[in-house]
C-alpha cells in the first residue's frame, strides 16, 4: 500500500464521511505550476475611518455606535479628558482619579470617593476589554452603551462623582481656555467644520467613550501560552491552577469564561448578545446579582467583589470554597469545594498570570499629562 | 529526486483527501447586475458550483469499481476543477480585493496538485483579510502536507481565537498527518504528536461550559458550539446553503 493510501485511510478513519481522492493519481508528472497566472491583488487601504484597532488574536472588532465611529484623534482626545481634572465641576476630579491604569483602571479603594468626598456604594471598575461588555455597572442591565454609561460619573448627583451636573458649561469654559485643546476638538470632529473649536458635552463624552473602547489588551502569561503558543510562558503552578480553574469542579470559567474572563461579550461577530447577571453567593438577598466581572488582571484590582468586601484573593477563594451564603438566587455552579494548601498556591499563581504587566507603560493608554503640563 | 518524489505523492494524497472533507465555506452570493464585481461575483458562484460537482463525483467515484467508468469518471473531476480554476481567475481579475476567489482559487489549485499556486492564491487571500479563517485553515493545510510544520502550527493558532470549528478541522489533520506516517525524522513526529494533546488540552478545557453566550470563547472543536462565523462587513454574510463542510 502507498504512503499516500494510507493518509487517506488514516484520514477517513479519524473523520469519518470523506469522499475518495484521485486527482491526481500518484503515478502523475509533478505539475509544472500556474502561479504565473493569478492576478496581483489590490493592497490600496480601504477608506473606512482609519482606526487600526491592534487586537489580539482572537479579539473581534468591538461593535461601535453609528454615531461615533472610532478615529486616532477622537481617541487622542479622549484620553487627554480622561486624564483631565477640568472635566469635572470643580475641577479636581479626573476619571483617571477613579480608574488608574497602574492598577487596571480600578483605585484601590473598596468603594469609591467622589469630587466631594462622598462615598460611592460600590468599587470602582476595571476598564480593559469593557468594548465588549453588552452592558456597564455592577448592577442593571440596562446601560447597553459606553456613552451613556459615562453620563453617570459625570452627573451623578447621588452620590457626586465628578459633579458635573449644572456646571457644564463652566467645564467647556476651561477646556477652551487651554489652548491644546481646541485644535484637538477640530481634528476629532472635522465633521463638523467651524462649529468644532466650540465643544460640547456630547463630543466630550463621545471621545470618552472611544478611548475607554481602545482600552483593549491581553499580553499577561496567560496569553502568551494559551493565544502564542509558548509553551513555558506559564509556570508549572500556574498550568496546574488553570486546570482547577477550568475544572467541573470549581467551575470558575462556566461564569469567568471567553477571552475576558468575563460574561457573556458582544463584538461585531457577536453582536446581539444579551446582558446576564449572576448570583455567586456573595448576598442572601436573592436578587442580589451581579454583573461577571473580568478577571483580567485580578492581581491588580483589590480589594474585590463590587464593593469591595473581600480584601484579598486569598478571601475570594475562602468565599468561593465555602459556597458563599445558600438560598434561592445562588447560581448552581455556587456549590463549594475544598483546595489543600498546594490547590489553593496553584490557582492562586493562575489568577496572577492574567495580569498584564503592559498595561502601566502602555504609551497608548498613559496619562498625557504625566510631564506635569496639567495640574492634578 | 527519488525521496522529493515521493514526498509530493504522500502530500498530494494527504492535501487532496483533508481538502475534501475541510473544504470550502465559500458563500453563493446572488447578484444580477454586470459591475466588474458582479461579473466577479458570477464567475465566482460558477467556480463554486464546478467545485461542488466535482465533489458529487468524487461521492460517484467512492462507489464506483469498473476501472473504465472510474477513469472517466476521473477525468471529469480533472475538468470541473480546470473549469473552476478558470472561473476564479476571472474573479479575481475582476475584483483584486475578492479574497473568497482567491482562497477558492487556491483550493483547486489544491486539488489540482498544483501546491505552489494553491499557496500563492492563498497567501494572497490572506493579504487581503489577514483573519479570513476558511483561507487560514487551507493554507494550514497545504503546509501540513508539505511538512511545513511550524507554519500550519501558526495557522492552527491563527484560527485558534477566531473560528473554534476550523481550529479543529486543522487539529483533526495534524493528526492524521501524524498517522500517514510522514517523511519527516522520528523525533519531529513525537514533538507534534505532544503538540497536540497540549492543544486539545486547552481547548476542551477553556471550552466548557460558557455555552456559546460570547460568541467567540477560545472553545474546542469537539464542544460543538454556537460560535458565530466570520461574516461581518465582507457583504457576503447568509446563504451559506449547499456549502457546507466538506
Ligand atoms: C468617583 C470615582 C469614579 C469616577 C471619577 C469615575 N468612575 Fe467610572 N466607575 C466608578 C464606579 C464606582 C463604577 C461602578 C459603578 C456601579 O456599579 O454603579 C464605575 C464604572 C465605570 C464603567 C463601567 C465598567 C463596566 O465594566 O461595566 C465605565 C466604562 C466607567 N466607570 C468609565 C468612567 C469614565 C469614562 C469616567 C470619567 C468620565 C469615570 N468612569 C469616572 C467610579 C468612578
Ligand atoms: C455563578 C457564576 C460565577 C462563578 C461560577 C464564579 N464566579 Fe467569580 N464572580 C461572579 C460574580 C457575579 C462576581 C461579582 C460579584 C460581586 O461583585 O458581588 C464575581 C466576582 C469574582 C471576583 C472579584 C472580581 C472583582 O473585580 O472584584 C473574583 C476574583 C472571582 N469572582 C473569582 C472566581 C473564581 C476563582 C471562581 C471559581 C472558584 C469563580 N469566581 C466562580 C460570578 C461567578
Amino acid at each position: 500500500m502507498s504512503l499516500a493510501a494510507a493518509a487517506l485511510i488514516a484520514l477517513s478513519s479519524a473523520c469519518g464521511h470523506v469522499p475518495p481522492e484521485t486527482v491526481p493519481s500518484a503515478g502523475d508528472p509533478p505539475p509544472t505550476s500556474e502561479a504565473h497566472r493569478i492576478p496581483a491583488p489590490d493592497l490600496t487601504p480601504r477608506v473606512d475611518g482609519g482606526y487600526a484597532w491592534n487586537l489580539p488574536p482572537g479579539f473581534a472588532p468591538p461593535l461601535v455606535p453609528r454615531h461615533n465611529p472610532m478615529s486616532e484623534a477622537k481617541v487622542e482626545l479622549g484620553r487627554r479628558l480622561f486624564f483631565d481634572p477640568a472635566v469635572s465641576g470643580d475641577g479636581s476630579l479626573s476619571c483617571a482619579g477613579c480608574h488608574r491604569p497602574e492598577r487596571a483602571f480600578t483605585d484601590g479603594h473598596a468603594q469609591a470617593v467622589g469630587a466631594t468626598g462622598q462615598q460611592h456604594p460600590r468599587s470602582s471598575m476595571a476598564l480593559i476589554n469593557v468594548a465588549y461588555s453588552p452592558s456597564y455597572t455592577w448592577v442593571g442591565d440596562e446601560l447597553l452603551q459606553l456613552e451613556d454609561q459615562i453620563r453617570i460619573p459625570l452627573f451623578n448627583e447621588d452620590p457626586i462623582e465628578m459633579g458635573l451636573a449644572g456646571r457644564e458649561r463652566e467645564m467647556l469654559d476651561r477646556l477652551k481656555a487651554d489652548p491644546r485643546y481646541p485644535p484637538l476638538f477640530r481634528a476629532a470632529f472635522a465633521e463638523r467644520g467651524a462649529r468644532a473649536a466650540e465643544p460640547d458635552v456630547d463630543e466630550v463624552i463621545d471621545a470618552l467613550a472611544a478611548y475607554v473602547r481602545s482600552l483593549i489588551s491581553a499580553e499577561s502569561p496567560y496569553d502568551r501560552r494559551v493565544f502564542a503558543d509558548e509553551a513555558g510562558a506559564l509556570s508549572p503552578a500556574a498550568e496546574r491552577g488553570m486546570e482547577l480553574f477550568f475544572s467541573v469542579e470549581l467551575a470558575c470559567g462556566t461564569c469567568h469564561g471567553g477571552i475576558a474572563f468575563a460574561g457573556p461579550l458582544r463584538s461585531t461577530r457577536s453582536p446581539d448578545t444579551e446582558p446576564q447577571l449572576e448570583h455567586n453567593g456573595l448576598l442572601a438577598d436573592a436578587a442580589a446579582r451581579f454583573k461577571v466581572p473580568t478577571l483580567r488582571n485580578i492581581a491588580l484590582t483589590g480589594p474585590y467583589m463590587h464593593d469591595g468586601r473581600l480584601a484579598t484573593l486569598d478571601d475570594v477563594l475562602d468565599h468561593y470554597a465555602s459556597g458563599g451564603v445558600p438560598g434561592e438566587g445562588r447560581s448552581e455552579q455556587i456549590r463549594g469545594f475544598s483546595l489543600d494548601e498546594g490547590q489553593r498556591r496553584d490557582l492562586l499563581a493562575f489568577l496572577e498570570s492574567l495580569t498584564d504587566d503592559n498595561l502601566a507603560t502602555d504609551p497608548r493608554f498613559a496619562n498625557p499629562f504625566a510631564d506635569g503640563m496639567i495640574g492634578g | 529526486m527519488r525521496q522529493i518524489m515521493r514526498a509530493t505523492a504522500i502530500a498530494v494524497g494527504l492535501l487532496a483527501a483533508a481538502g475534501a472533507f475541510a473544504a470550502g465555506n465559500s458563500k453563493k452570493i446572488t447578484d444580477v447586475e454586470a459591475s466588474p464585481e458582479q461579473e466577479a461575483t458570477r464567475h465566482f458562484n460558477q467556480g463554486i458550483q464546478l467545485r461542488d460537482a466535482a465533489w458529487k463525483a468524487e461521492e460517484k467515484l467512492a462507489a464506483e469499481s469498473d476501472p473504465k467508468k472510474i477513469e472517466k469518471l476521473e477525468k471529469k473531476i480533472r475538468g470541473f476543477y480546470e473549469r473552476a480554476v478558470e472561473e476564479q481567475l476571472s474573479a479575481t481579475k475582476l475584483n483584486r480585493r475578492f479574497h473568497e476567489a482567491y482562497s477558492s482559487l487556491g483550493y483547486a489549485y489544491r486539488k489540482l496538485g498544483d501546491y505552489t499556486a494553491a499557496l500563492k492564491a492563498y497567501d494572497t487571500a490572506l493579504a487581503l483579510e489577514p483573519d479570513y479563517p476558511e483561507a487560514i485553515e487551507y493554507r494550514g493545510q497545504a503546509y501540513l502536507g508539505l511538512n511545513r510544520i511550524d507554519e500550519a502550527k501558526k495557522a492552527y493558532m491563527a484560527l485558534y481565537g477566531n473560528d473554534a470549528e476550523k481550529a479543529g478541522m486543522l487539529l483533526d489533520a495534524f493528526r492524521a498527518w501524524v498517522q500517514s506516517g510522514p517523511d519527516v525524522p522520528a523525533d519531529k513526529v513525537k514533538e507534534v504528536e505532544g503538540w497536540i494533546a497540549d492543544r486539545a488540552k486547552i481547548a476542551g478545557m477553556t471550552g466548557r461550559g460558557h455555552d456559546g453566550g460570547n460568541g467567540w470563547a477560545s472553545k474546542g472543536h469537539e464542544v460543538g458550539n454556537g460560535l458565530e462565523g466570520h461574516t461581518e462587513g465582507n457583504g457576503l454574510a447568509g446563504d451559506a446553503a449547499g456549502s457546507g463542510d466538506r
